[in-house]
């Protein structure tokens, strides 16, 4: 009894996988195993894909990154040499006109005996008789002004002058402006 | 006595590390009268920057911005204005430069001293400019010169005087070099033997070759003097030499906009646009309106407020 029950059982368990065995597959091309992941082929393209827009991306920054900015070459050494000539001129333009007004300077403070003298001596440098001396020794075009330039005919303008808002007259501020707003109207 | 003239060197919005970094080598060629770790937020605004200068002695701003056609650099009078705007057509940063330097140089302390401001071409192109009609030169000359200390005639000595910055205009361009040197100077006249010592390039010279010290000193009659050696020493007298050498940064500038407030008011000279009579007229009128329509607005709301509290105390 048992015998005719496991032949059975051999036979039904053969027809199922002769079925199995049977079924042809629908299509040879593509596996059925794992069909949904992406082959070889489109991983790479994806990749490129990503890649270029990264590049763009990196490009572009790195391109406003380095906006105007040049890196020195030897080739620039020329027109450099000139503006440290220009530099040099006005540095020693300006060290020869001290040491010349330093001189005067001490030889009067010499001959000045008491402090009143001294104090006249120092009062009576004038701004304009060392700009003067600045301007000689200026041969060239590039003509150098020191720091303290002085111009002659005060611009109408107050911004245009030397000392704005650096003198110690700050009170009346607010006037001021309201003069010239009243100008410019 | 005068205050020595502050700045404030800052950028500002988004502005990337490159100019952010000129930004930085711009502070230290305005040391020592900068706010050297000036540090702002996202949310400053020009307002912050005016409150903070009068109290802290601070004369002058210079911004840096950023934007896609360009970078930009205003240099503004605190507390009122004017305001003179820069396109940087072209930088290079303190590393850019030393790249290049066989020896790049340093002296001790050079930051401790002010800049000496040398102007090139300035004053002719102002007497040119002002023939027609414009200042934009001469403002912009007058706003550098403010902005660095003058210069003491009487104390000053060339030790004092350690870094050369300069603007040269040219003419034709209408464009700005902006350079920074270090200055260093040196007697001339001396042997190398000498120069070696007093340059303290080497600590000791080899003696091994001399009898007497006293020919180290003699050695001067054996050995000519060197003039220039390279290009970078100029003889400034018979006793003394100039050297300069590029500290950094590099730029060109091109004014392009000047104005009379900061960063706002009358347009008093743009480079790319021309406003017609009409169209100025138009402005002003609009900017008066503006004006009285605030001032309105004001008085009204006084109003309101003394009525409320006329209210309030009858309660």
């Amino acid at each position: 009894m048992s015998d005719v029950e496991s032949e059975n059982a051999n036979e039904g368990w053969a027809d199922a996988m002769a079925k199995v065995l049977k079924k042809q597959p629908s299509n040879a091309t593509e596996s059925t195993i794992l069909a949904k992941a992406k082959t070889i082929e489109d991983a790479n393209e994806e990749d490129e894909k990503e890649r270029k827009a990264r590049r763009k991306r990196v490009n572009k920054k790195r391109k406003w990154e380095n906006m105007c900015r040049v890196i020195p070459t030897k080739e620039d050494e020329v027109y450099e040499k000139e503006l440290r000539k220009v530099a040099t001129k006005g540095v020693i333009q300006l060290f020869n006109a001290i040491a010349k007004h330093q001189k005067e300077v001490h030889g009067k403070l010499a001959k000045a005996k008491t402090e009143g003298k001294k104090e006249k001596v120092m009062k009576s440098v004038d701004k304009g008789k060392f700009l003067d001396m600045l301007n000689d020794g200026s041969t060239s075009k590039g003509k150098k002004e020191a720091k303290k330039e002085e111009s002659k005919e005060a611009p109408a303008w107050s911004v245009l002058r030397d000392d704005f808002m650096m003198g110690n007259d700050m009170k009346d501020w607010d006037k001021q402006s309201d003069e010239e707003a009243e100008k410019m109207e | 006595m005068q205050k020595a003239p502050h700045t404030f060197v800052f950028s500002k919005d988004h502005v990337g590390t490159n100019v952010q970094q000129l930004t930085s080598d711009f502070r230290k060629l305005m040391e020592p009268y900068t706010a050297s770790n000036l540090k702002i937020r996202k949310t400053n605004t020009l307002k912050d920057f005016v409150a903070v200068s009068s109290p802290l002695g601070v004369t002058h701003m210079i911004m840096f911005t950023k934007s896609l056609s360009g970078i930009n650099m205003k240099i503004s009078r605190l507390p009122q204005g004017p305001t003179v705007h820069f396109k940087v057509l072209k930088y290079s940063l303190n590393r850019d430069v030393n790249l290049i330097q066989a020896r790049p140089k340093a002296s001790q302390g050079q930051f401790k001293s002010p800049p000496l401001l040398v102007l090139s071409n300035f004053l002719q192109s102002e007497a040119n400019t002002s023939k027609s009609g414009k200042c934009e030169v001469k403002l912009c000359s007058t706003l550098l010169q403010n902005m660095l200390p003058s210069l003491n005639i009487n104390r000053l000595s060339a030790g004092m005087v350690q870094r050369c910055l300069l603007f040269s205009y040219n003419a034709n361009s209408k464009h700005i070099e902006v350079r920074h040197y270090n200055v260093a100077t040196k007697p001339s006249n001396v042997s190398r033997h000498m120069d070696d010592l007093l340059s303290k390039r080497q600590s000791v010279p080899d003696l091994s070759p001399l009898a007497d010290i006293s020919d180290l000193l003699m050695s001067q009659t054996k050995e000519k003097v060197q003039i220039n050696d390279g290009s970078v020493w100029t003889s400034a007298s018979p006793s003394a030499m100039v050297g300069l050498t590029e500290i950094g940064p590099r730029m060109t500038l091109q004014i392009y906009k000047v104005e009379s407030g900061l960063c706002q008011g009358e347009v008093i000279y743009h480079s790319f646009r021309t406003k017609t009579l009409e169209e100025r007229h138009a402005t002003e009128k609009k900017v008066k309106a503006r004006h009285t329509l605030k001032q309105n607005r004001r008085l009204q709301q006084e109003k309101r407020v003394q009525e409320k509290r006329k209210k309030m105390y009858k309660k």
